[in-house]
């Protein structure tokens, strides 16, 4: 496998191999659906962009001198995959909301769910969402900025809350609807995980342990407003369900 | 009164070169003439003393520009050609039973940095004089053991450089003037005695070397005849090669010409010959360790002429940088080895970085290595740059240098010879200094390389080179 | 308002853009700002925005855009320039330096028709430049300065030897070919030749050339050294009069330099009576004896105009004023009207070196004495020379005056700082000054200067009296600044305009002469 390298961000080495991204990482926790754990990463202020990469048996050798190994344990980054996924999860929404409210980042996607808060993002956001009709998510894939558009954590996070409420239609009908040549590649890497039901760990896990009555705000360190972006759409599901439950 | 030059200038179209104010090169512009704007600095910083020391040298009696020319003419005509294997002892003259050859100018043992002391030591059980690293350092110390620099002895060692007595050395000579340099094998990536390391992997493989690789390469060599080093360096430019940190071309080459010759090798066995050739295959700087002494045998046709500034040697040995200078003599001129700004390897820092290390710079001297940069802008990254910044290397080192050379010549530069034949003066006076690339050793022995980057030599072994020449030549 | 940008193919970091996103919406004035990746959605989002244009239409989910709102022009200019520059701060492609030549030999090898090396670097480095420049085949002119006498004279017999011009050091001006280089004006090609070792003497000399109706073949400068030391003997001198007199464009030679060392002075006049060609002298302030071919001129404009006669066939007739008698009363009359009794003295502010000796020269006797800086007789050097004493003239470009700060000529501020302290003196009558125009000089020297010489007036009118102002202007119509636009600007005050410094000089003692009587 030859691919090159496409960009290098503060914890991690972009590299594209036939039009999809593969990550290079050092820290578990920010593990995505196509990355690559290494052992070393090195200091990435080098300016490599566009430098060969073929990937050998158990290394990765960039251009002409370095050379990376990798960690070849494979990461089951599906909600099965998680630690506690024997007991049965309860989500408390209100709790929730309360929660991004105070922690969350408002320069993405907040907004749709803190309607005291916005951004020129949310604003379009709550037009493209307008009567909150499932599949008028898929319509904010590509939507703002970052290496996954807000949007596109939007939708993982609506995908991921389908998926731990068990809604498998649901989840197949969004997946149906979701254009992924709208987005970036990254976004598209991160919903190529998402509809395979495969998360970025930090996602699933932050997932699980709400689902346990447990809020961990690390989360929202996660990217700029990406884990701002995906509790977002994770609380919008989660509403829309819950109160279809109630009536 | 002969004023024919100005009479003529009065029939031609004024073209100026200016150098300072710019507004007056636009005012000429503005009229239609054409003014190139020099980009003058101050020789050395503005430094008075040597800017007087300039004007002596250029008001003295001594000929420098011819000098030079013939330095210049000599590295033209030299012809390398790789003759055969010998061995340290046997080959190298003025090598002892209890001599250690190293890279850079002189230094003690209380001086060496950790890569030459790990080098020493390897050395040191290597020819089974002691057991243990603990023995082999108490050795070094006592003074039992002579330490020479390689330059002393037409040797050239990449990092460390340490050659002991029995180790196999490649042997090429320069056909049009008779001299004759030496190197050891290269050792390949990884823990080398190159870069300080030693222990069990590092003396199995060094005596591996000995007792088959060099063997069979020797007879493989022999079956081939000798080999035209400067057609190959010519060659691998054009191949994406410098010589110098990047030799997958030249190693290549390598394997190709002698693979016909290893293969009906009929007095080593089958696994002995495909152990070679793994060995080749996997070891992309092979071809280093020729490129070295293939540059020594060019440059030393330019030394030692009276009156000549072309540098003859840049060498470091981790400790103190030195050059020499051709209408010096042998005499060093050095300062402290710089530490290398570079790319690190997965895990290390500049903390672990040793200071600049080893002869193979010697490339660079000759014209090639990081001269020849543009011909190879796929490691620039590796050293910091842009493959724009590979270029500009190589054309900033046109003008320190006094010749384009005739047959190493630059693909993208429009086959434009390599700048070739380092003058002192012109470094001096603007104040640019010889593009050297190289690896970086780990500053403590036994560890090996850490990366590989950029460095440029202290500018004082240059001042005070300028000095010593002034000095010698304007009485 | 609306700006937008796209930049292709390029990818940054979330962080970066959320950063310069807060930035640029911190900036008071902005009303909206959008910096995002090209998606389908974000472009959708623009266009509600409505802040679209042809790049944002075709824009991919690989390019950037930057797009910001606001009523203002100005903040919406800086808001993108800030934008841009947090871009470039991070994680932009590195664009790789571009050669160029550091050196005169790397010049040379690659432009080989250079034929001039022109040279102002710092003194103690333009030596050994100038040995390259020569020993490579290279003319050259020398404008730096504080070059050691030693140097020179080594660097002349070198230049010597190989035929080659070494014009200066300290040479401000020269023409060759036409073009003017450093100091100089653009001047008509005509008959005439000059050598000068004074650079405003040779300007003066060569723009009073044109204005009588003729043109200057080359213009050589020497550096002010070359006859006043025995050792140089006037090498550049004697080689440009043999270059000239080669020359068959050349009809006639003048020569200008302050009062040569008279062994050197002989030397030069024999190689000009030698020469074949009609020539003229003018040693400022020292006479001569004219022989067959060789004629003394008394100051800048008659060397000037005693050439153009010479060039034209025509007999030299010796005049104080080229304007008509009854003019210089009048202006006499209208300059001393309403001077008052307390106004006794002259001031000459120069920014050219050469034109305030020739001013000295011209005013010392008549008016029984002129203060100077280097005065011959020490009882006239001024003790304080940013301090005036009765009648003074300074040369403003001396180094004392010009101690880290540009020459006059380039930057006026230096004499208008002494305007207005002569203003405040209430003894002053007139003030003589020189405006040096041409390449090398102050866009708008006359411009720089009015507003104080208009205060320096006024003063003098609060005070009951009258300054006279008297000026000339060194330069042609042909340089950018424009003759006449100069003129027109000192004549809008009330500045009386001379043709030439020696016109000026001589007016300005008129009008002395009947100060105080």
């Amino acid at each position: 496998m030859v691919g090159s390298v496409h960009t290098i961000f503060g914890k991690a080495i972009n590299i594209l191999v036939d039009n999809q991204y593969y990550t290079l990482l050092r820290d578990e926790n920010l593990l995505s659906p196509y990355s690559l754990l290494v052992k070393t990463l090195f200091d990435s202020k080098v300016d490599l962009k566009n430098q060969l990469v073929y990937f050998q048996q158990d290394k990765v050798k960039i251009g002409e001198l370095v050379e990376i190994e990798l960690q070849r344990e494979t990461v089951d980054m599906s909600l099965r995959g998680a630690s506690e996924t024997e007991t049965e999860f309860s989500f408390d929404v209100r709790k929730l909301i309360e929660f991004i409210s105070v922690y969350g980042k408002p320069e993405g996607l907040l907004g749709v769910v803190d309607r005291t808060v916005s951004s020129v993002w949310s604003d379009k956001a709550l037009r493209v969402l307008g009567d909150e009709n499932l599949g008028n998510c898929a319509g904010l894939v590509g939507l703002g900025i970052g290496f996954t558009p807000s949007g596109d954590d939007f939708v993982c996070g609506v995908l991921l809350g389908l998926d731990a409420l068990g809604r498998e239609d649901e989840f197949e009908d969004l997946v149906s609807c979701l254009d992924l040549q709208r987005t970036s590649l990254g976004g598209r890497s991160l919903l190529l995980g998402a509809l395979q039901k495969e998360y970025p760990l930090a996602f699933r896990d932050f997932v699980c342990g709400v689902g346990k009555g447990r809020l961990d705000n690390k989360i929202f360190n996660f990217g700029s407003t990406s884990g701002t972006d995906f509790v977002s759409g994770f609380c919008w599901v989660l509403k829309k369900y819950n109160e279809r439950k109630r009536r | 009164m002969d004023v024919k030059a100005i009479n003529k200038l009065f029939t031609q179209d004024l073209v100026a070169a200016n150098m300072g104010l710019e507004s007056f090169a636009d005012n000429l512009r503005e009229q239609d003439t054409k003014a190139i704007q020099i980009a003058w600095k101050p020789p050395a910083g503005g430094d008075p003393k040597l800017v007087a020391l300039l004007d002596a040298i250029e008001a003295s009696s001594v000929d420098v520009a011819a000098a030079n020319a013939k330095a210049i003419k000599n590295i033209m005509e030299s012809k390398p050609v790789l003759m055969d294997i010998g061995v340290a002892l046997k080959d190298i003259p003025g090598m002892k039973e209890k001599m250690f050859l190293h890279s850079g100018p002189p230094v003690t043992w209380d001086r060496m940095s950790g890569p030459t002391r790990g080098a020493v030591i390897g050395g040191i059980i290597f020819e089974g004089w002691a057991s243990t690293p603990e023995e082999a350092e108490k050795l070094a110390a006592s003074g039992a053991i002579e330490f020479s620099p390689c330059h002393h002895h037409s040797t050239v060692g990449p990092m460390a450089g340490i050659v002991t007595p029995s180790m196999p050395v490649w042997i090429i000579k320069n056909e049009t003037f008779g001299n004759v340099a030496y190197a050891t094998l290269n050792e390949g990536l990884g823990k080398v005695l190159r870069y300080g390391a030693y222990g069990e992997e590092v003396n199995n493989r060094l005596t591996w070397m000995r007792d088959v690789l060099a063997p069979v390469l020797k007879a493989a060599l022999k079956a081939h005849g000798p080999f035209d080093m400067k057609n190959i360096i010519a060659q691998v430019l054009q191949m994406g090669d410098e010589a110098h940190n990047r030799n997958r071309a030249g190693t290549s080459i390598v394997i190709r010409e002698l693979a016909s010759s290893l293969v009906k090798l009929e007095e080593f066995s089958k696994k002995d010959i495909a152990s070679v050739f793994d060995f080749l295959n996997e070891n992309d700087h092979f071809f280093l360790n020729l490129s070295m002494p293939t540059a020594k045998a060019i440059i030393d046709s330019a030394a030692n002429i009276e009156g000549s500034t072309i540098v003859t040697v840049m060498a470091r040995n981790g400790t103190d940088f030195g050059i020499r200078v051709s209408g010096l003599g042998d005499q060093w001129f050095i300062d402290q080895a710089p530490i290398v700004e570079g790319l690190y390897l997965p895990g290390y820092t500049e903390d672990d970085a040793a200071r600049d290390i080893g002869d193979s710079t010697i490339t660079e001297t000759a014209g090639f290595g990081g001269f020849a940069m543009a011909a190879a802008p796929a490691i620039v990254k590796f050293v910091g740059g842009s493959p724009d910044d590979a270029l500009t290397f190589t054309k900033r080192m046109y003008e320190i240098t006094d010749g384009e050379n005739s047959v190493f010549q630059i693909p993208i530069l429009d086959f434009r010879g390599t700048p070739t034949g380092i003058n002192l003066i012109k470094i001096i006076e603007t104040g640019i200094l010889p593009a050297i690339n190289t690896g970086i050793a780990h500053k403590t022995p036994g560890v090996g390389m850490v990366g590989a980057g950029l460095v440029e030599p202290p500018m004082k072994c240059f001042t005070d080179a300028l000095e010593a020449f002034a000095k010698k030549y304007s009485k | 308002m609306k700006e937008i940008y796209v930049e292709k193919d390029s990818y940054f970091d979330s962080v970066v853009l959320m950063l310069i996103n807060r930035e640029v919406k911190k900036i008071d004035g902005i009303s909206e700002a959008v910096v995002a990746m090209g998606t389908p959605m974000n472009l959708d989002l623009l266009n509600d925005l409505k802040m679209v244009n042809d790049d944002v239409k075709s824009a991919t989910p690989n390019d950037l855009i930057i797009a910001i709102e606001s009523d203002d022009e100005a903040i919406l200019a800086e808001a993108m320039e800030i934008a841009k520059k947090k871009l470039n701060e991070k994680g932009s492609a590195q664009e790789g330096e571009t050669y160029k030549p550091a050196t005169l030999e790397a010049a040379i090898n690659t432009y080989s028709d250079i034929n001039m090396v022109v040279i102002s670097l710092p003194g103690a480095f333009a030596p050994s430049q100038v040995r390259k420049a020569l020993n490579n085949g290279r003319h050259v002119m020398l404008f730096s300065d504080n070059i050691p006498l030693e140097q020179e004279i080594s660097l002349k017999k070198l230049a010597k030897e190989k035929g080659l011009l070494m014009m200066g050091p300290d040479c401000g001006t020269a023409i060759i070919n036409g073009k003017p280089l450093c100091f100089a004006n653009v001047v008509k090609k005509g008959p005439i030749g000059v050598v000068g070792a004074s650079g405003t003497g040779l300007q003066e000399i060569t723009c009073s050339i044109e204005k009588f109706g003729s043109g200057v073949s080359q213009g050589i400068g020497t550096g002010g050294r070359d006859l006043k030391s025995e050792e140089i003997g006037g090498t550049m001198m004697l080689m440009g009069i043999e270059a000239l007199k080669n020359d068959p464009e050349t009809k006639v030679i003048t020569i200008v330099s302050k009062p040569p060392v008279e062994s050197v002075a002989k030397k030069v006049i024999d190689a000009l009576e030698n020469s074949g060609k009609p020539g003229v002298v003018h040693f400022i302030g020292l006479d001569g004896k004219d022989t067959k071919n060789v004629h003394f001129a008394q100051n800048l404009e008659e060397a000037a105009k005693m050439a153009v006669a010479l060039a034209n066939n025509k007999k030299f007739e010796r005049t104080l004023f080229t304007i008509p008698d009854s003019e210089v009363d009048a202006i006499v009359a209208k300059e001393t009207a309403k001077i008052a009794s307390h106004q006794k003295y002259l001031r000459g502010l120069y920014t050219g070196g050469t034109l305030a000796d020739e001013a000295m020269i011209l005013l010392n006797d008549s008016l029984g004495g002129v203060y100077s800086f280097d005065h011959v007789d020490k009882n006239f050097i001024l003790k304080d020379p940013f301090k005036s004493t009765r009648h003074t003239i300074v040369d403003l470009g001396e180094d004392v005056f010009t101690n880290g700060r540009p020459h006059p000529m380039i930057e006026p501020g230096t004499r208008d700082d002494r305007i207005l302290l002569e203003a405040k003196d209430k003894e002053i009558a007139l003030m003589l000054m020189d405006v040096v125009i041409g390449y090398g000089s102050h866009v708008d020297p006359a411009g720089a200067i009015l507003d104080s010489l208009k205060v320096a007036k006024d003063n003098a009118e609060k005070n009951g009296g009258y300054l006279s102002i008297v000026a000339s202007i060194t330069g042609t119509e042909g340089d950018y600044q424009g003759f006449a636009d100069q003129k027109r600007k000192l004549e809008s005050i009330g500045v009386v305009v001379m043709p030439s410094n020696y016109q000026a000089s001589m007016l300005a003692l008129k009008i002395m002469e009947k100060v105080g009587k």
